[in-house]
């Protein structure tokens, strides 16, 4: 297909929201109205989104482990080459590190943050996110710390997730938008999404994630799949092999140094830089050579960070999709027959 | 104004002398939790790393009848990421992976499913028609085993495998038979081998990191990897550079002063509850001492090389594993025949026995009266019973702060305490004083 002045407009680099209408001529007049959406093409290479909520600021030393192997997991595409965003999603009440001291100001700060990361699911560059922040079943974010660290307990709820606060800007009415629902993510939904986009990777890394629907709005199912079930031709929508990864439990690290939190369940959590080591040793043995697949590099990555034992592994996180994804797999236009 | 305070505090950290003198310098002690990161694109390193694993791949591929690989093929290696750690991942231009940990190789063939799947393109490359049953390729994949010198004990293959069925695209059939042997400690896959049904050849197959009785030391590499690089061109690089300075925070002089206070307090605790350690524990016994301030206090990792393990936390040792614990296991040689015995004990003697012994280390008033909560091996089928129990007493229960937190294993064969944690936060006094602070030198920067 070629617009008005000849350019081809047959992929996202061209016109990533080529938006076309129909111009209907007769001889009672002319009508003209929007054509149907398909969803986008894949890009060439599937580009990373990799947030950031910057919630481990009540606890320095944690904030600062866990942003030096954010920023490790940043280095996974970035040094293969691959587009990458790195999101750093804002956190915290007044005057803490690195918020302002006004109210409204902190709070236009943190839902700028959490707009951009929306704007950024919604290029159609990017099909891989990896979200490491708060989370829960459907919503993903808050806006400040609602826990309290109390070693050796671990950590306990004490207080508001979000800021209830709304404010009066001009005509604007402010109110906090510091966070990701499923239901927003539907957007992105290959079968009922305004902006159809599915996802060939995602893991959000937070608490519960497994536990809704998470893995649906990306266009995924909450299943283990193998190769067979992505070359039926009758699935509907015959979309690319994909993973999702997340949590079906709350997740926690330990806030006194080698020290171990149970939960409830008996799950053990290691400390806070076992916590960042998984992560970061997880971006680096599934992006380097070896073959490793999904499941391996998580597997390999949390023997080596000791961050939880392999009995609370298994029990506790949730590999959907294509468990054998390779880093790279799948992740270029001609890789698959369909375009998205 | 905080983060300045922070960054002062990782420089203080990284330039502070090493004053502490004696005896208990004899070993190094520990202060990354998580190793330290090399730089792993210093390309004399990685060639000399990969020199020194590859008789490692020939060995491998020539027990297994794979094609002999040559250095020349090698299109891209990756050596491990961390200090001591030998090894790495090398892909061939002839298809083939291998990859090399603690002495154990590993590899994915030009055939492997779906590792080598490049695209929806080459799916029929791997069509094909079975002409071995499920039993034959369990037959293979163990011989292969044997072959490569490993029992099958020591690896899990001896007990009944998973076999997913065949993938079916279409009316094409991939015949991969993929033989994944569970590990009975956490059920996670000790051992995978994919066998091709058609062409009857091993395709790919990887060993357990936690299989640590097949494990062998590595090679000696006589190279050192130059410093990371410190450059915005290589985010990862850098990240490592920041992790290497995870120096725990605590003082290094105080952590030596420690040495001798923990060995002691370890002593104490194997002849209150008469376990047969040999006294005394010198520093030449110790793998790994791994110390850290936990907010003020001290922590303590003691790993002795006869695989016990003891933990002194605050002001005393708060829990010790032996060398034959089955839970929590994964980090020394394990055989599951070594804990396949009759029951002797009942539970109820279990508990009695547990009991008794934390009576003996705690303090009087722990809540031990309450039905605690046991716990068992995991059942995997065909794997015999295990005779080990976990008693845990928690108090308060629920979601309530603990402030008692005590599990004893229990082999009921032999009718003794194989592992102890005892976390009662009432017993935690004041940190050994050892005449200089735990707290490092801090450097304000004006």
């Amino acid at each position: 297909m070629h617009d008005d002045l000849g350019n081809l407009r047959d992929n996202i680099e061209a016109d990533p929201f080529f938006d076309p209408y129909v111009t209907l001529t007769a001889a009672a007049g002319t009508i003209q109205r929007p054509a149907p959406l398909s969803a986008l093409d894949y890009p060439y290479i599937g580009g990373w989104n990799v947030a950031y909520q910057d919630s481990h600021k009540f606890y320095p030393n944690a904030r600062v482990k866990t942003i030096e192997a954010w920023l490790a997991v940043v280095g996974g595409p970035s040094l293969k080459g691959i587009p990458n965003a790195a999101i750093l999603l804002k956190y915290g009440k007044t005057n803490d590190v690195d918020m302002s001291s006004d109210p409204l100001q902190a709070m236009r700060d943190r839902n700028a943050s959490w707009d951009n990361l929306k704007d950024h699911l919604l290029t159609p560059l990017f099909r891989n996110f990896y979200y490491w922040g708060h989370g829960s079943d459907f919503v993903l974010g808050g806006d400040w710390d609602s826990l309290t660290n109390e070693p050796p307990y671990g950590i306990h709820p004490n207080g508001a997730e979000y800021d209830l606060n709304v404010y009066q800007d001009g005509t604007n009415t402010v109110r906090t938008r510091a966070f990701l629902s499923s239901g927003w993510c539907y957007l992105l939904s290959p079968i009922s999404g305004e902006d159809p986009h599915p996802y060939r990777f995602v893991f959000l890394d937070g608490c519960s994630t497994a536990a809704g629907d998470w893995p649906v709005p990306f266009g995924m199912q909450a299943e283990t799949n193998s190769l067979d079930y992505y070359t039926d031709t009758n699935r509907f929508p015959y979309v690319r092999p994909s993973a999702f990864v997340g949590w079906n439990v709350d997740t926690y690290y330990s806030a006194g140094l080698n020290s171990t939190y149970t939960d409830k369940d008996r799950n053990q959590w290691g400390d806070y830089q076992k916590y960042a080591f998984f992560r970061s040793q997880w971006m680096f043995l599934w992006a380097n050579p070896g073959s490793r697949t999904l499941t391996q590099a998580l597997e390999q990555a949390r023997d080596t960070s000791g961050w939880i034992s392999s009995a609370t592994y298994e029990k506790t996180i949730r590999i959907y999709g294509l468990r054998e994804l390779l880093f790279n797999q799948f992740n270029q236009r001609g890789d698959w027959p369909t375009t998205p | 104004m905080r983060k300045i305070v922070l960054l002062a505090f990782v420089f203080a950290l990284s330039v502070m002398p090493a004053a502490a003198k004696g005896k208990a310098k004899e070993f190094k002690i520990d202060f990354l939790c998580c190793g330290e990161m090399i730089n792993i694109w210093d390309p004399a390193y990685s060639n000399a790393v990969l020199r020194a694993v590859f008789p490692y791949f020939k060995d491998f591929a020539k027990e297994l009848n794979l094609p002999m690989p040559k250095l020349e093929q090698v299109q891209n290696f990756v050596p491990d990421n961390r200090k001591g750690e030998i090894g790495g991942g090398a892909e061939l231009t002839n298809g083939f992976s291998f990859w090399f940990y603690r002495g154990v190789v590993g590899f994915y063939g030009p055939h492997s499913y779906p590792t080598k799947i490049k695209n929806y393109w080459s799916f029929p490359k791997f069509y094909g028609t079975p002409r071995m049953t499920e039993q034959e390729a369990i037959a293979l994949a163990r011989k292969m085993i044997k072959k490569l010198g490993y029992s099958l004990e020591d690896v899990f293959a001896n007990f009944e495998p998973t076999v997913p069925p065949f993938v079916s695209i279409g009316t094409n059939t991939i015949p991969r038979y993929r033989i994944q042997w569970r590990d009975p400690r956490g059920e996670s896959i000790a051992t995978e081998i994919e066998v091709d049904a058609e062409r009857k050849t091993i395709e790919s197959l990887r060993f357990n990191n936690s299989l640590v009785v097949i494990q062998r030391p590595p090679p000696k590499v006589k190279i050192q990897p130059s410093e990371l690089p410190d450059t915005p061109l290589n985010p990862v690089a850098r990240s490592w550079r920041r992790m290497n300075q995870w120096t725990n925070d605590i003082n290094h002089e105080y952590a030596y002063r420690l040495v001798p206070v923990v060995l002691r307090a370890a002593e104490d605790m194997v002849r209150r509850l008469g376990l047969d350690l040999p006294l005394p524990i010198t520093p030449n016994q110790i793998r790994r001492f791994y110390c850290s301030n936990n907010g003020g206090s001290p922590y303590v990792d003691l790993f002795l090389k006869n695989n016990w393990k003891f933990v002194y936390r605050v002001n005393g040792i708060t829990q010790f594993s032996t060398s034959r614990r089955f839970f929590d296991s994964e980090d020394i040689p394990f055989r599951l025949k070594d804990y396949v015995r009759e029951w002797k004990l009942t539970e109820d003697q279990a508990v009695d026995l547990a009991r008794l012994a934390v009576k003996k280390v705690g303090r009087p008033g722990l809540h031990l009266d309450g039905k605690p909560n046991v716990f068992r091996p995991a059942e995997i089928k065909g794997v015999p019973p295990i005779p080990r129990l976990t008693i845990q007493w928690v108090y308060p229960g629920g979601d309530k702060p603990r402030s008692e937190w005590i599990e004893v294993e229990v082999d009921c064969n032999r009718g003794t305490v194989e592992a102890l944690r005892l976390d009662d936060v009432s017993s935690w006094g004041a940190p050994p004083d050892l005449g200089v602070p735990i707290e490092p030198d801090r450097v304000e920067l004006k």
